[in-house]
């Protein structure tokens, strides 16, 4: 600077200099500082991202294991003893036995048989439900609240206003899923004296949309529950979702009286 | 004394400036040969004009016949291959229009102002239209960077560098051209060191931009 000013620079001069100087570097820097910003908050957004995923995928594990311990469970405890008696009927010790014996015994051996026919298929049935299989979503909903119904603890109806053409059958099955897992959640948490299920079907989509008149979660709460891995049925809701690009919106409606869940599962150029 | 010293000053800093020019060249051919960048080679070649030409120039001065026509060209020369740089780095194809519109403007003043005074003197207006381009459009180019969203960090990027060595250039000399003629010619010659620091200055940022990793889709850490 003295030595500027001792050749005879004019003051106006060198600060004009300088000032332009500096707006140039600070502007430099800014779009350095602000790209580094927005990429620091893309990575986290990404983070998180993965995180869910991440979340997701465990839920989905934790899901498929406790859904073969159950199964394992059922055919130990149930089909295996079941199995096992049988065979104590059906010893080499029976063509010694007297004629009316031996029939009673073979009797006795057929029903515990039955029984055990039986109990594969509520398994297998468990697993996929025939009806919904055979007649669709909308036959093995109303399947479903009918069982509920039975039980004559609550009012739950189904209304199915546009369902001609059915989805694929591993959709059909994700979505009966979902909503086995929302009714159940209902039905436990919720105190709710009915449970309202309507279907609609926009141009490439389907809405499904469940309310009731008890306790119930607003999204806020969905997506705070899902964060903090609390609610392992939500989060399998959620990663059942993600598998078919549908999405859920839990909202209160305005009066205050019902909550409601909705579900928008978009449709295939192969279902519409 | 003082006047001694600073003249011998004076006299290193513009044989530093124009010494220099040549640093960022070499990098070029050290570091960038292989890349396959048009928009680089462009500023090599301009960068090679530019050392030749203020070399010529030096020594017409220090011989103390100066010729001011080189420098003259030189600012009609160095606008077309920075107006090539730019249309070559920007992505709007509507900028990109009016980027050659202003450049015809540019070759149109300049004929003006080379015929009127191209012999007589150095083509302030000129430097100073010449400028106004590059800062405009190195703005522009920040801007656009802005809103382009990978991950790629803007100060790796070779062309990020480049446009900084000329914006800050611009910007440092823009004052002092529009102020250098409405001094008389004797007290002139005082100013031009400002000239000669910016050039260093956009040398430094220039080798910057050399030695850039061509690889830039890598995210350095934050």
């Amino acid at each position: 600077m003295i030595f500027l000013q001792s050749s005879g620079i004019s003051t106006p001069l060198l600060f004009g200099t300088i000032g332009m100087l500096f707006l140039a570097i600070a502007l430099i820097t800014f779009i350095i500082f602000h790209q580094r910003r927005v990429i620091r908050y893309q990575l986290k957004m990404q983070q998180m991202e993965s995180e869910q995923q991440k979340m997701l995928l465990t839920a989905s594990i934790k899901l498929q294991e406790e859904e073969r311990q159950r199964i394992a469970a059922d055919l130990h405890d149930d089909a295996g003893p079941l199995l096992a008696t049988a065979r104590l009927y059906l010893t080499e010790n029976l063509v010694e036995l007297d004629k009316e014996t031996q029939i009673q015994t073979i009797f006795s051996a057929k029903e515990i048989i039955d029984e055990a026919i039986q109990l594969v298929r509520n398994i297998s049935h468990s697993l996929m439900p025939p009806t919904l299989k055979n007649f669709g979503l909308e036959s093995a909903v109303n399947d479903f609240f009918q069982k509920i119904n039975g039980a004559g603890q609550i009012n739950v109806k189904s209304r199915f206003h546009d369902y001609k053409v059915r989805l694929k059958p591993e959709k059909e099955l994700i979505i009966f899923r979902v909503i086995q897992e929302l009714v159940n959640n209902i039905l436990k948490h919720s105190h709710a004296s009915f449970i309202h299920l309507t279907q609609h079907s926009g141009e490439d989509n389907i809405i499904i949309r469940l309310h009731h008149d008890g306790n119930g979660l607003t999204h806020e709460d969905f997506i705070k529950m899902s964060k903090i891995n609390v609610g392992l049925g939500l989060i399998n809701i959620q990663s059942r979702l993600r598998v078919i690009y549908g999405d859920i919106l839990f909202e209160q409606d305005p009066v205050q009286s019902f909550f409601k869940a909705t579900i928008d599962i978009p449709r295939e150029s192969d279902e519409t | 004394m003082n006047q001694i010293l600073i003249i011998g000053t004076t006299d290193s800093i513009i044989l530093a400036s124009v010494v220099t020019e040549v640093v960022p060249v070499v990098f070029y051919l050290l570091f960038q040969k292989k890349n396959k960048d048009n928009s680089l080679r462009v500023i090599f070649y301009l960068l090679i004009i530019n050392f030749f030409n203020d070399l010529y120039g030096v020594y017409r001065l220090f011989q103390l016949k100066p010729n001011i026509l080189n420098f003259n060209f030189y600012i009609l020369i160095e606008t077309l291959f920075i107006y090539v740089f730019y249309r070559k780095i920007l992505s709007d194809h509507f900028i990109k229009h009016v980027l050659s519109a202003i450049s015809i403007i540019f070759v149109a003043f300049w004929l003006f102002e080379f015929i009127s005074f191209g012999q007589s003197r150095f083509l302030y207006y000129c430097v100073t239209y010449e400028n106004i381009f590059i800062i405009l459009f190195a703005i522009y180019f920040y801007y656009e960077k802005i809103f382009l969203l990978n991950n790629a960090l803007i100060y790796n990027n070779i062309k990020f560098w480049t446009v900084a060595a000329f914006f800050v250039n611009a910007a440092g000399t823009f004052f002092l051209l529009l102020y250098i003629p409405t001094l008389p010619t004797r007290d002139q010659a005082a100013y031009y060191i400002l000239s000669n620091i910016f050039t260093i200055i956009r040398t430094i940022l220039l080798c910057i931009a050399m030695l850039m990793n061509n690889d830039n889709s890598k995210n350095k850490s934050l």
